[in-house]
């Protein structure tokens, strides 16, 4: 947002000079070499205005150094008319020089050159609309990525030795840990969906999160585990100990996706499958994944900066302060857009383009109104702490999770070695800090617009099951979670890697709204081969046998005073449509049925006729 | 070790290991297991084997080291192995020989391998009473009459006896196999019977002479009983299953070794005769008038010096012969079975009163040799009536699997059956007389059945061996040690309940090898929508799990 005394747009020069003091007007005439320099307001500016128009413009542009030139030619070459800083810096990694002074005060004004371009860091139009006719377009941003990455990451570490009083330098190896993720998300996406299914997935009825049990659950079920399950040290190679208690990322997020793509929905404190997420269980993943990724892009279920639990006030007053979040993710999902495919991508670089780049947004429009714990409100290097912890979390929490990206990753106590320099928040302020690296799965260049198809890598052919003669399942390949959850929730466990086809246990499952079918095709594709003969026939008989009986639905049972009266009902042309008899065949032949049963949806039509026929039904006694 | 793909051993925490049949090293690690694990289930593409205390020490009676048992299943594992399941192999293939049986003179000695063993047992209830006098520190006497016994104890207390303490000596016997039967056919015992008559014999060392063999239905146990009694050269008793049976033995002994008919004695409800080799029944043996009384014919097992005895069928060797056998442990027993599993669990009595597993070849592996037929199992779904499903269905659950079993359009599928195995030799079993009557009108066969005399069955037999009839119907008596060797079909029209080991012996009936090696045909037939499907399930899944080859196919209305 620019200061009052740095205007969204100045028309011409003229107007622009004219803002100026005499003395300011005096100080820009100075930068011209050539001529004595007027003393009354109206010749200064006509002074500085004849300096800055035709060739004389292109010359003193041409005495700009590198840095000047990109600066006018970032302005002149964009929308805008004023001058970025944090956008250019992130780009050249500096400022041109703008001050005559090293260390300008804030009351000074001896500006350099560019102080004849900008005015209170705008370029008046007319100007703008001169340079464009010879300033070149400035260099296009880019964003570094990296082919491969590298085992470890070194950093230089100073430290202070009391007893020498000496500060010193060490050079550490923080170790990267890696996870390609789009063919785990492939298969979580189905173990997790089955862990809901099996009835063990519970949400706070308010707050919709996933309980502490539930994220155990998961996380015992996720095919790599949560990103720092494996994550045993508990010091650092800078020789502090972990600190931050990282808690839960990946179970927590499968929640949330399931929630905000409406494949599961709450029951109780239980998520239970959504008949869209029946069916996904029997799609291909990457159409679910990519169903996910579109509804989360638009989801208001959850703004991802409430995982930033540093940051304190977000429920209350400063909740009004928040910005969209779909509108959030719409500029890094842009931003992600211009990531190469199939490379590394610091995450600090990341970072550094979308400034460049102009990918901005704000997570608050009034960030001092959030605070950070152990710091208070939020006045310095809030895109550091705001914006740049938001995308953190939605990258590492969501677009990872997903399978878009693969990840690299530190403890995020080592996150201030990897993030941009803050020297107001020396602190691990979030559980994704340690996000140091990502690249683009072909499944997220397909889900970006990146590549028009996507062509999942071929499952290794292998055969993990053997579906035996005997109805027993045998695994002899390594099987998935998700493999264990759909056995165990189909088939009765025999031994550790033996199942069988039982009966009972599969009409559970059936009742439980798995089908045969379902079964069946898992089981051919998993033992890649055709299943013999008697299990088909033993899947077929048990497919008659669910579909034999049809629930019709509530109905009320009715004794008459005799047999005759029961028949009268049941034939009568007022009553029939709506009622049966309903004794045994023998009974009813032999003209001793009492019985009637009467739909719970034909009752009220069953009644009026029964009142027509001069009847009534009274209350259940 | 890791995850070794090609390697076909999934050793599971239970002891159960499952063996992929496909894998290049699937036979090798089959012969390696073999010694020391049992083939329960051998279904197409996967065979499991259960690792017991009793494999463990059958193997180790053999002479397997427990590093070796290890060994073999470490070579061939695809996953790492269970660690758990190493020690309980150490532990209980160690206990193994910690107590061994000899004979000092006239009496037994107990010698255990350490003092805590000794105190151990000492201080067993169920031990304790068989143990005598202590002789050292590690040495006690033994009754022996309480060998049999002792070692039963033993094994229970999970301390196996190695039993050294030799055999007496029977009366002889000239006995020699032909080379040419009586019938004027070669003969010559295969090369498994011939290994597994030596693996029971041992050449007479006290290590042998006790034990079982086990093999296949048609694989010729009795050609092993022969061979063990050609080397053993002693009076025999031969213990059978059913009066048929002896009659086979009978035929068998006469046909193909040197024996004059009167060496040969049939102890029956029919003839009481002894003779160097007397057959006999179980049923006889365990007869007695009433519930606490003796058992009048156990003075058979004095009535001659045998220097053996042959247990035929011996999974199915009643409590009263175990008992009696505990006292005849001085004598050489030879177990012969298709099976070690007992429907009663009494796997335990038969190690310790019989003997170890000496010997066992798969069946798979005679098919592929061709020493047994391959069979070929159909079961047909047959609907019923209208009206009798209706029957069926209000009928009490007790006379439902009757109904089915007895639907008549099973007549029908028999009849088309008939017509289309034409030319083959087929058997018709069936649970139900009535049933089985009103076929055997329909279709002309003759019926045999418990109340045909035995004169009468004989000649029915002999008839369908000699080809002057091509089928036969059979009641029960059809399930054992019936010797139709040509019969290739049978169809089964009714079972008992799905018992595992009925089917057993049912389809043993057809897999006589044929002379031009083709399959035998099985055919079972079920009620459509009935508790006979339940049943037929069972039976599905156990010839499904021996490895036969099972199709259903379902007959429309």
């Amino acid at each position: 947002m620019p200061y009052y005394s740095q205007p969204e747009r100045i028309p011409t020069l003229l107007e622009a000079l004219n803002s100026h003091t005499v003395d300011q007007l005096k100080i820009l005439a100075q930068l011209f070499s050539d001529g004595a320099i007027p003393t009354r307001k109206a010749e200064l500016v006509n002074y500085v205005l004849q300096r800055l128009q035709g060739k004389a413009l292109k010359t003193l542009w041409q005495q700009c150094d590198r840095l000047q030139q990109a600066t006018i030619s970032e302005v002149v070459h964009s929308p805008d008319d004023r001058y970025q800083k944090q956008r250019f810096v992130s780009k050249y990694g500096a400022e041109a020089k703008w001050n005559q002074d090293n260390r300008p005060s804030y009351y000074s004004f001896r500006p350099t050159i560019l102080g004849l371009f900008f005015y209170g860091s705008t370029m008046p139009q007319d100007l703008k609309a001169q340079l464009k006719a010879f300033v070149p377009p400035p260099e296009p941003t880019r964003i570094e990525s990296l082919e491969s990455l590298p085992s470890s990451l070194p950093r230089n570490l100073t430290t202070y030795d009391y007893k020498t009083h000496k500060q010193r330098t060490i050079t550490i190896e923080l170790q990267l840990m890696v996870q390609e993720t789009e063919a785990i998300a492939r298969r979580d996406l189905q173990t997790v969906l089955r862990l809901v299914d099996l009835g063990k997935v519970a949400v706070s009825d308010k707050t919709l999160f996933p309980t502490g049990a539930t994220l155990n659950a998961i996380v015992e079920v996720l095919e790599e585990g949560d990103y720092y399950s494996d994550w045993v040290v508990d010091q650092s190679p800078t020789g502090w100990d972990y600190e931050y208690d990282i808690g839960s990322i990946k179970p927590f997020a499968w929640t949330m996706l399931l929630q905000a793509g409406k494949l599961v929905e709450l029951n109780g404190k239980r998520l239970v499958l959504t008949k869209t997420g029946q069916k996904a269980l029997n799609e291909p993943s990457e159409k679910t994944l990519q169903t996910l990724w579109k509804q989360w892009l638009k989801t208001t279920f959850l703004d991802e900066l409430r995982r930033i639990d540093s940051i304190k006030g977000q429920t209350g007053k400063a909740k009004r302060s928040l910005t969209a979040v779909a509108g959030r993710r719409s500029v890094i999902v842009n931003a992600l857009k211009d990531c190469p495919s199939d490379r590394w991508v610091e995450f600090s670089a990341f970072l550094r383009y979308m400034l460049a780049a102009g990918y901005e947004f704000d997570v608050s429009r009034n960030p001092e109104s959030l605070s950070l714990e152990g710091f208070g409100s939020i006045y310095y290097n809030t895109w550091l702490v705001l914006e740049a912890r938001y995308i953190l979390c939605f990258l590492f929490e969501y677009v990872a999770t997903l399978g878009l990206i693969d990840v690299a990753y530190l403890h995020p106590d080592e996150g201030i070695f990897i993030l941009p320099a803050d020297d107001y928040h020396e602190s691990t302020l979030s559980r994704y800090d340690g996000l140091a690296y990502f690249r683009l799965t072909p499944l997220g260049a397909y889900f970006l617009g990146l590549s028009d198809r996507y062509q999942p890598a071929a499952p290794t052919s292998k055969q993990i099951l053997r579906v035996l003669p005997n109805l027993e399942i045998v695994a002899v390949g390594e099987l998935s979670r998700a493999d264990r959850l759909l056995l165990n929730s189909f088939l009765e466990s025999v031994s550790d890697v033996v199942w069988k086809l039982d009966q009972a246990k599969l009409l559970d499952a059936i009742a439980q709204g798995r089908t045969v079918k379902e079964l069946q095709e898992w089981l051919t594709a998993s033992s890649g081969e055709s299943l013999p003969q008697p299990v088909t026939q033993f899947l077929a008989d048990l497919q008659m046998r669910t579909t034999s009986l049809q629930d019709l639905g509530a109905a009320r049972l009715i004794r008459c005073a005799d047999a005759a009266l029961a028949a009268q009902i049941a034939s009568d042309s007022r009553t029939k449509a709506y009622c049966f008899l309903a004794d045994q065949p023998k009974a009813i032949c032999a003209g001793e049925a009492c019985y009637l049963v009467v739909p719970a949806g034909t009752e009220t039509k069953f009644r009026n006729g029964l009142k027509k026929m001069g009847y009534s039904l009274p209350g259940l006694s | 070790m890791s995850y070794v793909p090609e390697n076909p051993l999934i050793i599971q925490s239970d002891r159960s290991v499952l063996l992929e049949v496909h894998s290049p090293h699937a036979d090798a690690a089959r012969a390696a297991i073999a010694p020391f694990a049992e083939l329960i289930k051998s279904p197409e593409h996967i065979h499991t084997y259960q690792i017991s205390p009793l494999s463990i020490w059958n193997a180790r009676a053999a002479g397997m080291p427990v590093v070796e048992m290890i060994a073999a299943l470490r070579d061939y594992a695809k996953y790492p192995m269970p660690e758990a399941v190493v020690q309980e192999i150490t532990a209980l293939g160690s206990r193994y020989g910690l107590t061994v049986i000899e004979r000092d003179g006239d009496r037994l000695l107990l010698k255990t391998a350490d003092l805590p063993l000794a105190e151990l047992l000492s201080r067993s209830d169920e031990v304790a009473k068989y143990l005598g006098d202590r002789l050292s520190d590690c040495v006690f006497a033994v009754d022996a009459g309480d060998r049999g016994v002792l070692k039963q104890a033993l094994l229970v207390a999970g301390y196996p006896a190695e039993d050294l303490a030799g055999y007496v000596t029977g009366d002889a016997l000239n006995l020699e196999l032909r080379t040419i039967t009586a019938s004027g056919a070669p003969f010559g015992l295969r090369d498994y019977q011939k290994e597994a008559a030596e693996a029971f014999y041992q050449s007479g060392r006290v290590q042998g002479g006790s034990g079982v063999i086990v093999l296949p239905c048609g694989a010729g146990k009795t050609m092993v009983g022969m061979a063990a009694i050609a080397q053993v050269q002693e009076n025999t008793l031969v213990l059978t299953s059913s009066l048929t049976s002896v009659r086979q033995w009978q035929r068998e002994l006469l046909d193909k070794t040197t024996l004059p008919p009167d060496a040969i004695a049939e102890y029956s409800g029919e003839s009481k005769q002894t003779a160097p080799i007397t057959l006999a029944t179980y049923q006889i043996l365990s007869y007695r008038s009433s519930k606490d009384g003796e058992f009048p014919h156990f003075q058979l097992f004095n009535a001659r010096s045998w220097g053996l005895i042959i247990y035929d069928e011996v999974h199915l060797l009643p409590a009263p012969i175990f008992r009696i056998t505990a006292e005849l442990q001085a004598r050489r027993r030879l177990g012969l079975t298709a099976t070690l599993i007992r429907e009663d669990g009494k796997e335990g009595d038969v190690f310790a009163l019989i003997g170890p597993k000496r010997y066992d070849v798969p069946w798979r592996e005679l098919e592929g040799q061709g020493f047994i037929a391959a069979a070929e199992c159909t079961e047909i779904r047959i609907p019923q009536t209208t009206a009798r499903q209706m029957e069926y269905a209000v009928a009490e659950k007790r006379h439902q699997f009757r109904i089915a079993a007895e639907n008549p359009r099973k007549a029908d599928v028999v009849r088309s059956l008939l017509e289309k195995e034409s030319g083959h030799r087929i058997l018709i079993i069936g649970e139900y007389l009535d049933q089985l009557k009103q076929l055997a009108a329909q279709t002309g066969l003759p019926l045999v059945t418990g109340k045909t005399s035995q004169a009468e069955r004989d000649r029915r037999y002999e008839q369908f061996r000699s080809g002057e009839i091509s089928g036969l119907i059979l009641s029960r008596v059809g399930n054992f040690a019936l010797d139709l060797p040509d019969a290739d079909v049978l169809i089964q029209v009714s079972g008992k309940y799905g018992s595992r080991q009925e089917e057993a012996q049912r389809l043993g009936r057809v897999l006589r090898p044929k002379a031009d090696g083709h399959s035998a045909q099985f055919y079972t037939l079920v009620s459509l929508r009935t508790c006979e499907e339940e049943f037929a399930r069972h039976r599905q899944l156990f010839l499904a799990e021996q490895g036969y080859s099972y199709q259903i196919e379902i007959l429309l209305e």
